[in-house]
């Protein structure tokens, strides 16, 4: 009877799952075929999953001397491992003290988190307060710090996880031993809150890997610092701007004409996302699996 | 005791990690300023693809020369077109250092009411330090920078007005038709033929009946067919209040209740009708050159100017012929739509004003401006031209500018392969002869109208674009339309323009 | 006297034993604490644009102040409701449709025994790597009129007469509804699956021992179990009301002005507005006006939450 209903519920789910994957991932193939095929073809016919002609030279353009797409990688690397690892360090400490039972002033501290994802500055007064306060323009700090280091959403999701199901018992049982609350943080509640970790880690990684945002507003000057998204997002605004005013393009328009600009978009995408597709079941692993409570209290 | 030590040594070791990884990149690397006591000139402009790899170069090259000749150095500041409105904007409200800036997309009346921009006459600045730049522009092109009798800022040497009602289509399929265009040309005009829209409704028939599977026509925007193709005067820069007679009459009337406007609407609604226009032109936004190029589209609408058949056949790969319905006419703006100006909070503008002059007078610099290093980036070929240097194209040049329209003066540069030698000249008796807006000048601040202008911009986005691309029956829609902005407060915002365009005009002696 | 000034004592003592046994925790406290303060609060005062005529050479604080004249544009026009109601109409719906997709999927996926669970995983969070930019594209090479997918394969298989869907108002509010939850289910079901994943095992082998059903254990364990995250979330949504996924409404209509009336946010509207007149005050007007709607609102609805259940609010 169980057995029965159980098949039933994998058949069901399966079928579900295969069909929201299929939505997914049909446009996702698209997106690929759109960037391998040629140019004018894809003005022609539209975008097609099966393209009269295909053609990378949308990636010849990306990957062409003049934009260093090898580097952007480099930066973007770096930033997202950099960003993931202070995010969470800062996240998740702040979590635990909100958490706090009987913490002195804990309903402040909750308001205070909670005021900074309703309110903000706006961006005038953030970026100068950022650049002349913290003089952080073209540096890799700007890439870093604003806005994306911490927020009051991933604080609040890890503080409702170590609310919940971490039993007082095992803490206080900690802390009779003679656990420092930092022994309790690190050996304890850590390690039984793999799942939300994990979970906030790849919030913050694709937040990351995705931000073209900061480059965009505090880097002027440093090219060399442009991350893999701000540079493909430069690539794609510019082209947009162009073509929108290439009345006015005089002698230039020969070189500029030669973009393959409706590919290039496409190709842009894939070469910003693969990476993320690489790593992405690697991370998987920690919340697929889930955690055993049992383990930990024999 | 304990617990915090372990905890700061835990801290303090990943800070250090992070340190170590980042390495150099954390410390900002400040200009020329920082390495000798000489004054820098920071000068901000946009460029269609951002920072060139050859411009800490390019900029060590112009401030060398300017150093020895007037003791200031250059830092140049070439953002992107897409971003270029918001990071001067941010630097200009965050009071870092920008000297001297270009205007183009963050609007001059805007970048005047922000107070962004520093009067350019206050204690004899540009007198003193800028008469070159008094000799090199014609003064009523000074003067229509003027705002409310302040200089703000100076146009550049470029195309001030525009050949209205202009078509360009590929010659291959006119010769398809067999349409003689070549007999077309006059001793005057070997670039462009004048005519009427009668003989482009015919030629689009033609085309259509031949080539029923390429679109005929799409206008290069709705926006620019609507300032391209009618002679009236978008007066203070919105469509929403215009001169209809703008030679002439001083009179702030509707556009969208005008019979030109019906006129136009008319046309490429009809147009649309009979199948020349893509069912999709509202909602793509490939470029229309590019879909010439890809061989699905024969016609588009553009802007005459001289150079202008070289500049669209560049664009769509093949060759272009470039039809002509209208006048050249110089809009109010035309002059100061993107001018230089010299920011408000700069620490030295004698210095700013000095490196200005320099950059309008100095052919020198204006060739590093616009095309790079002689030998690096360009060489002359034997006729007096220049093209690339050798082992140097389109896709490895290190400062290979597009945006030589923008600088301050690119007459005095040399003229590139494919250009007539003479487009300068050509390029001044265009601007000259043409027909001027009554308002030639005129801005309007239209800040104590803002809330109007940006309901009547919303009505503007909801029917103007369909009506332009013919997806909309004019008979039926312009009422409508006309009602929505009435609704918005089209009348209070025509009235307030109309009254700061008569004390303008009091003021400046017109009318 | 002296037994009252002893309480007195032993409750400093007590308190000052609390705080020593509580300074870790504080101190732990802190980065997280000084980073939001300097991200935050620090740029709060800036606020004061919103009521200021700004001028360059004045500076933000020095500019003259014009009281709630930046604001009046928000409101002076019959474009108002439209916006604010599309602006509201459509953050409820996709809160509901957000929350019951993604609780649904993180049930089916936690519950999942075979192979394919973490191929399913990773492919449906894939559109929410890619930009709204791209997206638009891709929803345009469905849906154009000319070469879309759906008028040149479906509707003409099906023998039907292709739609102009970029004019067609009805189909949006469900195209752009669509478009959102296909874009993020497999983002907002992550944070649901690792909860569930957190959740004590025993229980369910202890109801599978006394006869539950699998619907059973979904409906009394698995679900209550998520309350407390769905509240949350769901505050936290209630707070972002007035705003609106810019690429969403702007570049997945492909900004097609037929389509305004029913594609038009107050962020849309406020950028098509001042994309010509620059004005920094008027959009800083803008947030703050959407700010405060939030801050009232998750104060009203936190309020309501803590009377039934204190846990679960937001603080």
């Amino acid at each position: 009877m169980r057995t029965s209903e159980e098949k039933r519920f994998q058949l069901i789910g399966n079928i579900v799952m295969i069909i929201l994957s299929a939505t997914a991932l049909l446009p996702m193939l698209l997106l690929v075929i759109s960037s391998f095929t040629d140019n004018d073809t894809l003005v022609q016919n539209g975008y097609s999953f099966f393209p009269a002609k295909l053609s990378i030279a949308a990636y010849t353009y990306i990957f062409s001397s003049g934009n260093s797409v090898i580097q952007a990688y480099g930066v973007s690397i770096v930033l997202t491992v950099v960003g993931t690892t202070c995010s969470l360090v800062i996240t998740t400490l702040l979590a635990y003290a909100l958490a706090k039972k009987g913490l002195p002033g804990k309903g402040f501290l909750n308001f205070y988190v909670v005021f900074t994802m309703l309110f903000n500055g706006g961006l005038v007064p953030t970026y100068i307060n950022y650049t002349n306060t913290f003089n952080i323009k073209n540096t890799f700090w700007a890439l870093l710090v604003p806005s994306l280091l911490a927020n009051g959403f991933n604080i609040m999701l890890m503080k409702s996880y170590f609310v919940s199901p971490i039993p007082d018992e095992i803490e206080e049982a900690a802390f009779i031993d003679g656990a420092s609350e930092f022994t309790v943080f690190s050996k304890i509640v850590i390690p039984l809150s793999k799942p939300i970790v994990a979970t906030i880690g790849l919030f913050a990684g694709i937040a990351y890997w995705n931000d073209w945002q900061n480059g965009y507003i505090y880097l002027t000057t440093r090219t060399d610092l442009y991350s893999i998204q701000n540079l493909l997002n430069r690539m794609i605004q510019n082209i947009q701007f162009l073509t929108q005013n290439s009345t006015s393009v005089g002698n230039s328009s020969v070189a500029l004409s030669t973009i393959p600009s409706v590919s290039v978009r496409m190709a842009m995408a894939v070469v910003g996302v693969i990476p993320i597709v690489v790593v992405y079941p690697f991370i998987q692993n920690n919340f697929v699996k889930g955690i055993t409570l049992g383990g930990v209290k024999g | 005791m304990k617990k915090i030590t372990r905890r700061d040594f835990l801290k303090g070791s990943a800070a250090g990690m992070v340190t170590a990884m980042a390495g150099s990149m954390l410390t900002p690397v400040t200009g020329m300023a920082a390495k000798n006591s000489t004054p820098t000139v920071v000068v901000a402009f946009m460029n269609y693809t951002g920072r060139p790899a050859g411009a800490d170069r390019i900029q060590e090259l112009i401030s060398a020369y300017t150093e020895e000749n007037f003791g200031i150095s250059v830092e140049l500041l070439v953002l992107d077109s897409a971003s270029y409105k918001q990071n001067m904007t941010l630097m200009l409200t965050s009071g870092e250092q920008v000297d001297v800036f270009n205007a183009i997309t963050l609007g001059y009346t805007s970048c005047v009411n922000n107070d962004y921009c520093l009067d350019l006459e206050e204690d004899d600045l540009i007198a003193t330090y800028g008469a070159g730049i008094l000799e090199t522009l014609d003064e009523t092109y000074i003067d229509a920078c003027r705002i409310n009798g302040t200089l703000y800022a100076l146009p550049q040497m470029r195309d001030m007005a525009a050949g209205m009602d202009c078509f360009a289509i590929g010659a291959e399929y006119l010769d398809q038709i067999g349409f003689d265009y070549a007999s077309m040309y006059t001793e005057d005009s070997s670039e462009i033929i004048y005519t009427d829209i009668d003989t482009i409704n015919d030629i689009f028939a033609q085309l259509h009946e031949a080539i029923p599977d390429k679109y005929v026509f799409e206008p290069s925007s709705a926006a620019n067919l609507l300032s391209q193709s009618i002679l009236v005067d978008q007066v203070g820069g919105d469509t929403f209040g215009v001169l209809l007679d703008p030679e002439s009459s001083l009179e702030v009337a509707d556009l969208y209740s005008s019979d030109v406007f019906y006129e136009l609407c008319s046309h490429v609604y009809a147009w649309n009708q009979a199948g020349y226009i893509s069912q999709d032109a509202l909602t793509d936004d490939t470029a229309v050159t590019t879909q010439v190029q890809a061989g699905t589209l024969m016609a588009y609408s553009t802007a005459g100017k001289p150079g202008i058949k070289q500049q669209e056949t560049n664009l769509c790969g093949r060759e272009m012929i470039i039809f002509q319905c209208g006048d050249d006419f110089m809009k109010s703006s035309g002059v100061a739509n993107m001018p230089w100006c010299i920011n408000s909070g700069t620490e030295d503008p004698v210095s700013a004003m000095t490196i200005l002059n320099a950059f309008y007078t100095d052919s020198y610099l204006s060739n590093l401006l616009c095309w790079g290093e002689e030998g690096t980036e360009w060489q002359y070929t034997d006729d007096g031209h220049i093209t690339y240097a050798d082992g140097v194209d389109a896709d490895n040049t290190e400062w290979y500018n597009n945006v030589n329209w923008e600088m301050p003066n690119q007459f005095i540069a040399e003229i590139w392969e494919g250009d007539s030698l003479d487009i300068w000249t050509e390029m001044e008796a265009f601007n000259d002869e043409s027909v001027k807006s009554i308002a030639l000048g005129f801005a309007f601040d239209n800040s104590d109208v803002s809330s109007t202008y940006t309901a009547l911009t919303n009505v503007y986005n909801e029917y103007v674009e369909s009506l332009l691309l013919g997806f909309s029956d004019p008979d039926t829609v312009i009422p409508e339309l006309e009602e929505k902005l009435q609704a918005a407060g089209l009348e209070d915002y025509i009235a307030a323009k109309q009254a700061a365009l008569d004390e303008w005009a009091e003021a400046n002696g017109v009318g | 006297m002296s037994a009252a000034k002893s309480t007195a004592v032993t409750g400093k003592k007590k308190r000052w034993v609390k705080f020593k046994r509580f300074l870790p925790v504080y101190l732990m406290a802190l980065p997280g604490v000084v980073y939001l303060f300097i991200n935050n609060y620090m740029p709060l005062p800036g606020l004061v644009l919103a009521f200021k005529n700004y001028s360059a050479r004045k500076g933000i604080f020095g500019s003259d102040w014009v009281g709630l004249e930046n604001f009046k544009y928000l409101f002076s026009t019959s474009d108002a409701f439209i916006i604010t109601r599309n602006t509201i109409c459509y953050n409820v719906a996709f809160i509901v449709v957000n929350l019951v997709c993604a609780v649904a999927v993180a049930i089916i996926l936690s519950e999942m025994t075979g192979k394919g669970k973490k191929f399913y995983q990773s492919a449906i969070l894939l559109p929410y790597l890619i930009s709204y930019v791209i997206i638009s594209y891709l929803v345009f090479a469905f849906l154009s009129t000319e070469n879309g997918f759906i008028n040149n394969t479906i509707l003409k298989a099906l023998g039907i007469e292709s739609i102009s869907w970029y004019t067609e108002k009805k189909y949006w509010p469900f195209i752009l509804v669509f478009v959102n939850t296909w874009r993020c289910v497999g983002y907002n079901c992550i944070i649901y699956l690792s909860t569930i994943l957190g959740l004590h095992r025993p229980y369910y082998e202890a109801a599978a021992i006394d006869g539950a059903t699998k619907w059973q254990q979904i409906t009394k364990i698995t679900i209550p179990m998520l309350r407390p995250t769905m509240i949350m979330l769901t505050l936290m949504a209630v707070g972002r009301i007035f705003y609106s996924d810019f690429g969403l409404f702007y570049q997945v209509p492909r900004n097609s002005g037929t389509l305004l009336s029913v594609t038009n946010t107050i962020d849309t509207y406020v950028y098509r507005g001042l994309l010509e007149l620059g004005d920094i005050s008027m959009s800083a007007a803008a947030g703050v006006y959407q700010s405060l709607v939030g801050f009232v609102l998750v104060l009203g609805a936190n309020t309501l939450v803590r009377k039934i259940d204190k846990d679960s609010a937001l603080f």
